[in-house]
Parts: C-alpha cells; sequence; structure tokens
C-alpha cells in the first residue's frame, strides 16, 4: 500500500521537482562517468598513436600547412566582419549577437536508448542552460535539454524528436530537418522536408542552419545531401542527409553561447561618420 | 551493511548500463544491468529488499536519461514482483533460471516503460521498433542476469551478508 502511494507520487512529480532529483543522481554519478570514459578515449587515443606511428610526419606537415591556410583566412574574415559591423551600424541594423564557445567532454550515452543523446561533464555552473547549441569544429551535433550544476544532457539531432529549421547553400530552399535515428551500420540520418518542389536539389549540396526559431544560430553546417526524392503529396521534395559531424563518436564538443560583442556595442552608442570607417 | 553493497552494486550496474554501447540492430537496446541487479535481488532476497533495490536501481536509471523520475521504479518493482512469485518453484542459483529471468525481466521493463513514454506523449515510437528494442533487451538480459547474479553472490558472500556455496543450488538466501 505504501509503496503504491509512493510510486504513485514518484510518477506525477512536477517536472521541477522531477529535474532537480535527476539532476541530484547526475551530479552523484559524473565523476565516475567521466573517469570511465576518460580512460576509455585515452585507451583508444594511445592505440590510435601506436598504429599511427609511420604516419606523423606527413600528419604534422599536413597540419601545419592547414594553420598557415586557416590564419590567412582569419586575418581577410576580420577584416570583413569590422567592415560589415560598420556598415550595419551606419544602417541602423539591429546589432547581431555573438557567439562563445564552451568547451566540454562527453562522459556518456542516454542510459535507457529510448533517445539519442550524450551527457557532457559541465552544467549550470559553467553557464550552459537548456536549449542552447552544441557542435564539434566538423558541424552542429545537437542542442542541451536537460542540465545539472555539472552535468548536461545532449539531445542529438538524430533523434527523431528534434527539430532544426535549415536551409541549402547555394540554393534558394529551406525546409524543416528531423532526426531519423541510426541506421543498422551506426551511420545517424536525419531527413529535411517542406522543401520547395522546383529548387535545384543535388547530392552532397550543404546543410546550414536557417536561425529561426532562435536554439540554433544561422549557417552552422549540419550535414551534406545524400538522396533526393519528391514527398507523398508531390508539393514539396525531401532529402536524406549525411550529418557533417560523426554522431557515433564525440570525445568532445562545444555548447554556443550567445553573448553581444562589445565592440559592436560601442559601434551602437557612437554613431559612425563616412562610408566604410574602420570601427 | 547490505544498504552500503545495495548502493554499491546499483552504481557499478548504472556505470556498466552507461558506458556499454547500445546493440543497434536491435532498436539501440542497452546492456539492462540494472534490470539484471533487481532480478538477483528477487530470487535471492525477501521482497522487502527487492523492492527496495527496485526502487533505487529504477531512480539510478531515470536520473542517469530522459525518463521522467518514477517510471523505471515502476516497472521493476512490477516485474521483480512478479518474478519473486516464482522463486519457490525454480531452483534458485541455476545459470538457466537466472537467464530465464532476465530474459523476461529484460522484455517486461522495456514494454512497461514504453507504454508509460507513449501514454504520456513523451515518445512516438512504433510499436514494432519498441518489440524490436523489447527483444533486443531481452537477449542481452539473458546473457547479463548471470553474469550481474554471480557477481552479486560473490559480493553478498564476501561481506558476510549470504551463507552457503555455489554447490547448493536449491538454496535460497537468507
Amino acid at each position: 500500500m505504501i509503496l503504491g502511494t509512493a510510486l504513485l507520487v514518484a510518477l506525477n512529480l512536477p517536472e521541477s521537482l522531477s529535474e532537480r532529483g535527476k539532476g541530484w543522481v547526475r551530479d552523484i554519478l559524473s565523476p565516475l562517468q567521466a573517469l570511465v570514459s576518460g580512460v576509455q578515449h585515452r585507451s583508444g587515443q594511445w592505440a590510435g598513436a601506436v598504429r599511427g606511428l609511420g604516419e606523423m610526419a606527413l600528419e604534422n606537415q599536413q597540419l601545419a600547412a592547414e594553420i598557415t591556410r586557416l590564419r590567412t583566412e582569419i586575418r581577410y574574415l576580420e577584416a570583413l566582419e569590422s567592415e560589415n559591423i560598420a556598415l550595419r551600424a551606419q544602417l541602423g541594423f539591429l546589432s547581431r549577437p555573438h557567439y562563445e564557445l564552451i568547451p566540454a567532454e562527453v562522459i556518456g550515452r542516454d542510459i535507457s536508448g529510448w533517445w539519442q543523446t550524450v551527457r557532457i561533464g559541465k552544467g549550470l555552473a559553467e553557464g550552459i542552460e537548456s536549449d542552447m547549441a552544441v557542435v564539434t569544429p566538423e558541424g552542429l551535433v545537437g542542442r542541451t535539454r536537460s542540465v545539472s550544476a555539472g552535468t548536461a544532457d545532449i539531445l542529438l539531432i538524430s533523434d527523431p524528436s528534434s527539430k532544426v529549421s535549415a536551409y541549402l547553400r547555394g540554393v534558394d530552399a529551406h525546409g524543416i530537418l528531423s532526426g531519423r535515428g541510426v541506421t543498422p551500420r551506426g551511420v545517424a540520418m536525419l531527413q529535411m522536408e517542406f522543401i520547395n518542389k522546383d529548387a535545384r536539389v543535388r547530392e552532397g549540396d550543404e546543410v546550414l542552419s536557417s536561425g529561426l526559431g532562435g536554439t540554433y544560430p544561422k549557417g552552422l553546417l549540419i550535414g551534406y545531401i545524400e538522396q533526393v526524392s519528391l514527398d507523398d503529396s508531390g508539393l514539396f521534395q525531401r532529402a536524406l542527409i549525411r550529418p557533417a559531424a560523426d554522431l557515433g563518436r564525440l570525445p568532445y564538443c562545444f555548447v554556443v553561447r550567445e553573448s553581444r560583442d562589445p565592440v559592436e556595442s560601442l559601434l551602437r552608442q557612437v554613431p559612425v561618420n563616412g562610408g566604410g570607417a574602420e570601427p | 551493511m547490505n544498504l552500503l553493497v545495495m548502493f554499491f552494486v546499483t552504481f557499478v550496474a548504472a556505470l556498466m548500463q552507461a558506458v556499454l554501447p547500445a546493440w543497434i540492430v536491435m532498436g539501440q537496446a542497452k546492456v539492462p544491468a540494472l534490470a539484471a541487479l533487481v532480478v538477483y535481488y528477487a530470487l535471492a532476497r525477501e521482497r522487502r529488499e527487492m523492492l527496495v533495490a527496485a526502487i533505487l536501481a529504477g531512480l539510478v536509471q531515470d536520473g542517469l536519461g530522459l525518463i521522467p523520475f518514477g517510471y523505471s521504479p515502476f516497472a521493476f518493482c512490477l516485474m521483480g514482483l512478479l518474478i519473486a512469485r516464482f522463486k519457490e518453484l525454480v531452483f534458485v542459483h541455476e545459470t538457466l533460471t537466472h537467464m530465464l529471468f532476465g530474459l523476461l525481466m529484460g522484455a517486461g521493463s522495456v514494454m512497461v516503460i514504453y507504454l508509460l513514454l507513449v501514454s504520456t506523449g513523451l515518445i512516438d515510437l512504433p510499436v514494432a521498433t519498441a518489440l524490436l528494442k523489447a527483444s533486443g533487451t531481452a537477449l542481452l538480459g539473458a546473457i547479463a542476469t548471470p553474469l550481474i547474479f554471480l557477481g552479486c553472490a560473490r559480493m553478498d558472500r564476501l561481506m558476510g551478508l549470504a551463507e552457503g556455496s555455489e554447490g547448493a543450488s536449491w538454496q535460497v538466501y537468507p
């Protein structure tokens, strides 16, 4: 009788209380989870390092070249950004939010297997809140969903309940992207729906976040078109998307936090006279 | 002491379940280490201890995932009580018994949680996928339960919480 009542109460707990209780459990177990996953990652890295010992010199050379190319690109983009900020200030456009990346280690995956989630070892204490975008250097991973003091659960874009507003680069076409789970071979897949019927969509086209809806910033790479077809109604196209980020192997990721750029805020206070002025 | 051991084995089982990868082909089935622990307590211990273990294991499972608090304890208690009803009729320390009840627990707990999640609209998963997941969890449960049973029995014996040797397969732990 007592047990029945207790279970009835537990099944009908208010969400805030339930979340707090779950947060306690997660915070107690997260150091152990971090330890175990850390050992797993490190042993994997060691094995990889031993296997790839011969190729290290070549890889080092390629990385050095890549760094040089990226530095040049950053300098060029910085100049463009300054110009863009100045012009936007003159035109009286709304200031654009800037984003900072909070690095976090992945310490576990969903214990029940009902959702496609991963857990990171950072939470409220580091300024992470729910509904923040999460990325890797390759592309979008998902969004934070349940956050405790020291951990956060990330709902991956491959989960069927995940929805992202997206557009195709180079093609004037928007659509809604949803998760399609994981194929038997372990590859995560996504589906983009409501693409304009007349848009020329091709395999390999890049899919980016549109920024609509507020959770995901505009322009994040999500994946590439794998297959295109007409939907059942015949009014729209739909496409299978292969995510750019490897959702099956995520040793670490970055949580995207919105912040106002101090330079731009200053520019909005001081009117800029003359075209193309440097800030 | 009893409770301490229970806490320890629950945390170890939770870590196992969290770290071991899901069986993708079988609807993302996970190794049901926490459910297997409830099978051990249902077969080898008194009903009261089994219920405490089921609630603890369930709360940990819910706490470490997105399932709302209370769903897994409910499923584990239900299945644990069902298994405990049969313990006088079976050879409690036979591997085949552990495999059979591990299978039952795996499939049963997945289906109970599925029904709760669907009824509250938290997931929108076809029944076929849920059945596939239940089958996968049942198979993994049949493999994991004898191992968990062995580990827990050794642990209890080490801590002086249980008597008897492994040869006395019919003996029910006090």
